[in-house]
């Protein structure tokens, strides 16, 4: 993974020193909050409910154990114990004094991490498949480059306050597992017929409150021109996407407004005077960038295939546990883990501190020292030994880490709602909860096979209900809790909408009509393999409302 | 009308405070000071701005609470949470040994 | 919040300079100033013949909703754009001071006016602005002391600065 050199490590301590000049001004009372809250902005401070809250980059999501440990470290020193993970592949405390942060970014700078970015109307983190690196699926590596465009778009001059957020995905993989068609810009990494590294470039996805697909607007980008090109966009989006309104602000609107050929017009014409300027990538550079990422060498664990198989013969947890949560390696000898985050009734997404520094105990033994954070709030360990799984297993099922539900309909993704955010409608954690426990048997939950649940808890969309099988919106109506459902969302490398069934529930029928859609779905599929979004597609929405809303959808 | 009190963050930490009868910021709700008509709720208001002038808090709002058998009860459901803090078991359980 | 209404000042890279422009709304109303600002649709108003052969010196103010495109022509014979930040998080003006001075080779004095605060000054600066119109007391005063929040390294190409040594092609240090 990349390693911070001098340049680094200068950089982001000056920004440590910057902040903490600016927090203790605003302490006494030198700086307003007016003056304060975009420079807190900046550095990833909220102010949530109940408290400060501090969100923490992880660079597309790859974390070491180190840094890991340094995480639930501060969750203990710093916070209540825990952290919550996030679907951008960052980690959130929610409850770190002011006056504190400081120190906090302090403790992050010296394990190479920083808050900077993630929020604000900048260009955040940017994210990539959880997967990278070890998914048997993929063309190449996209954290070279993601990287790349981290350090580029790091305190940019020019685009630091751009109309609104900008989001950036890459993955290197046919199937996408990194939603990049729901990101401003989507970068898929592909090689072209003469075998060179590129990228198929997609802009103006996005959700909250106009949810739009992007648009592809360049097939083939040689790699050595990504810095251009993405300035060229972003320029573009600067000038022009609208400020009048913060809601029509995503470059998804100037899009949709300016219409998909025209706009790349301009990018394309903007692009043509940026090509050859000192943006163009030295391939030296890519090659040194890229060799921080070069996968680690494995040793050979052929053993690994019979413990394996004798192992699942004797403990069925352990069987269900790897028939779920293991994916095949590039190595044949080796497993890619995906730890739940999402025990039955839990927090989606979150860990204690112990969870954390189990974690990084066992990547440091038993994955190359290497962790990932998913956009599904889970967590991966991207290369353990097959030989090495049920030790990894037990270790995990000890602290509470071995829930077999990765992909189904437990695997929930909900942000934190009205619990803890200062901008949520209803809550959307105890909605997660309850549906995990109703379907939470192992049994049903393997028979309903893969299902995406998605909850927000405000029409922000941080809990991605537009692209979930099943979306869960939470809205505030006459004072109480009311949740809206879509189905048919979806945001892989064919990326869909949900559509809204009707009139929403109330916080106690909710649960219901997930089942009743649930029930609706295992009566109408052609057999197991047609899952939830397969048999949607076919049937369309008519099954499902006739389920929920009965005579009054057919009156309608 | 509505009874209202005044609430806010601290700026040190964050924590969500009311202002109390006695004059100070307090970490409850009990003890409040409670504003029963429109001039009452005037003052609360300039209380609140003098508070973020002198940089003891942020994020203040007046809210709209009932008196329910002597117990003060706010109409939005955002701010019986800020009161009772999250609805759901957050903090981490110990490790359970397996 | 309550600040008390500050006097303009012109800062640059060398330090706070006096200012010889008076902003007008038309050369009429600007009497007989030297050195005048005036607004784009006013600027562009005059007879070209009128500006070349006029005495004084006639720079223009550019709002962020404003094209420069009219501007490009005749960048040879501008002395001074002011670009417009109404307030500090309209970003637009960085890309045309980015435009202005990186692709057209303006080479008049760039200015930028309006909400100019300290933790702005280096990304105006690395923009390609020369000079920076300040009235927030918390910028005056940390100019004054030359604490521009500035940071070691940047990762990106602009101005005032200059390549890294011995590492990616992205990155710069701050021009000695």
């Amino acid at each position: 993974m990349y390693r911070y050199d001098e340049f680094d490590h200068a950089f982001v301590a000056a920004r440590v020193e910057q902040f903490k000049d600016q927090v203790q001004r605003r302490l006494s009372g030198e700086l307003t909050e007016e003056q304060f809250r975009p420079l807190r902005l900046m550095n990833g401070v909220y102010l949530q409910l109940h408290a400060y809250m501090l969100r923490v980059a992880v660079p597309y999501g790859t974390l070491s154990g180190r840094q890991m440990r340094r995480l639930g470290h501060i969750a203990r020193v710093y916070d209540r114990g825990y952290g919550h993970f996030t679907t951008r592949q960052n980690i959130q405390y929610n409850w770190p004094a002011l006056s504190d942060i400081p120190a906090i970014l302090d403790e992050l700078a010296e394990v190479e991490m920083h808050a900077m970015q993630t929020s604000g109307n900048c260009i955040r983190n940017v994210t990539a498949d959880h997967f990278a690196g070890v998914a048997a699926d993929e063309v190449a590596d996209p954290r070279p480059f993601a990287e790349i465009l981290r350090q580029w778009s790091s305190l940019h001059p020019e685009f630091s306050y751009l109309p609104r957020k900008f989001k950036i995905a890459v993955t290197g993989a046919e199937h996408d597992r990194a939603a990049i068609q729901v990101h401003d810009i989507g970068l898929h990494l592909k090689t072209n017929e003469a075998g060179e590294l590129g990228f198929a470039v997609y802009v103006g996805g996005g959700q909250g409150r106009t949810p739009m697909v992007a648009k592809k607007i360049r097939d083939f980008l040689p790699a050595e021109d990504l810095l251009s090109y993405t300035t060229a966009i972003v320029r573009v989006y600067n000038l022009h996407g609208r400020r009048d309104n913060k809601y029509k602000a995503r470059i998804k609107i100037l899009v949709h407004e300016t219409g998909t050929e025209e706009l790349t017009r301009q990018i394309e014409a903007e692009w043509q005077a940026l090509k050859e300027s000192d943006l163009k990538l030295p391939q030296g550079d890519i090659d040194a960038i890229d060799s921080y990422f070069r996968p680690p060498v494995l040793p050979q664990r052929p053993e690994g295939w019979g413990a394996l198989a004798a192992a699942k013969r004797t403990d069925t947890g352990f069987a269900a546990w790897v028939d779920q949560n293991v994916t095949p390696h590039k190595n044949p000898d080796y497993g890619v883990v995906t730890i739940s985050l999402k025990p039955i009734g839990g927090i989606p997404g979150d860990a204690s501190a112990e969870q954390m520094e189990l974690v990084a105990d066992i990547a440091e033994k038993f994955s190359q020292d290497e962790i990932r954070v998913s956009h599904e709030q889970n967590l991966v360990l991207p290369h353990v030994a097959l030989a090495d799984l049920h030790t990894v297993y037990e270790l995990l099922l000890a602290d509470g880490l071995a829930t077999a539900n990765a992909g189904l309909i437990t695997d929930i993704i909900a942000c934190p709602g009205l619990d803890y955010c200062a901008l949520a409608n209803a809550r959307s954690i105890p909605v997660a909860q309850r549906i995990s426990e109703r379907f939470g048997a192992a049994e049903r939950q393997s028979e309903i096979g893969e299902l995406k649940i998605k909850i927000s808890g405000c029409i922000n969309a941080c809990g991605h209900h537009h692209v979930g099988h099943i979306g869960i919106l939470g809205v505030e109506k006459k004072g109480e809790e009311l949740y809206q459902i879509t189905l048919g969302g979806s945001a892989d490398e064919i990326t869909t909408v949900g559509e809204i069934t009707g009139r929403g529930f109330s916080s106690e029928e909710v649960v219901d009509a997930i089942e009743k859609i649930v029930d609706t779905y295992l009566g109408l599929r052609t057999g197991k393999d047609e899952n939830f979004l397969a048999a949607y597609r076919r049937v369309g929405a008519a099954p499902f409302k006739e389920a929920l809303y009965g005579e009054v959808s057919r009156a309608a | 009308m509505t009874i209202k009190v005044l609430t806010a963050n601290r700026l040190r930490d964050g924590e969500v405070v009311w202002y109390g009868a006695d004059g100070e910021w307090r970490e409850t709700i009990e003890g409040v000071l409670v504003a029963r008509d429109a001039d009452a709720a005037a003052a609360l208001e300039s209380v609140g701005k003098a508070a973020i002038r002198a940089n003891l808090v942020v994020d203040v709002n007046l809210i709209d609470v009932e008196d329910r058998g002597g117990e003060l009860y706010p109409l939005r459901l955002r701010e019986r949470i800020r009161i009772s803090g999250p609805t759901i078991d957050y903090e981490p359980r110990k490790t359970a040994s397996a | 919040m309550s600040e008390t209404q500050n006097e303009k000042q012109l800062w640059g890279r060398e330090g706070f300079r006096d200012d010889p422009y008076i902003e007008a709304e038309s050369l009429e109303v600007a009497g007989d100033a030297p050195d005048v600002i005036l607004p784009l649709a006013a600027w562009l108003g005059l007879d070209d013949e009128v500006r070349r052969t006029s005495n004084r010196r006639i720079g223009v103010s550019v709002a962020p909703g404003e094209d420069i495109g009219p501007l490009l022509e005749k960048l040879d014979t501008i002395p001074l754009i002011a670009l417009q930040f109404p307030a500090f998080n309209d970003g637009r003006s960085y890309s045309k001071a980015e435009l202005l001075k990186g692709r057209h080779g303006f080479s008049g004095e760039l200015r930028a006016v309006g909400d100019v605060l300290i933790d702005q000054v280096v990304f105006m600066l690395r923009a390609g602005f020369d000079t920076l119109q300040v009235t927030n007391p918390v910028a005056l005063e940390r100019l004054n002391a030359r604490d521009l929040h500035d940071t070691p390294g940047y990762y990106q190409p602009g101005r005032g600065s200059a390549q890294a040594n011995g590492t990616f092609s992205w990155r710069r240090t701050p021009a000695a």
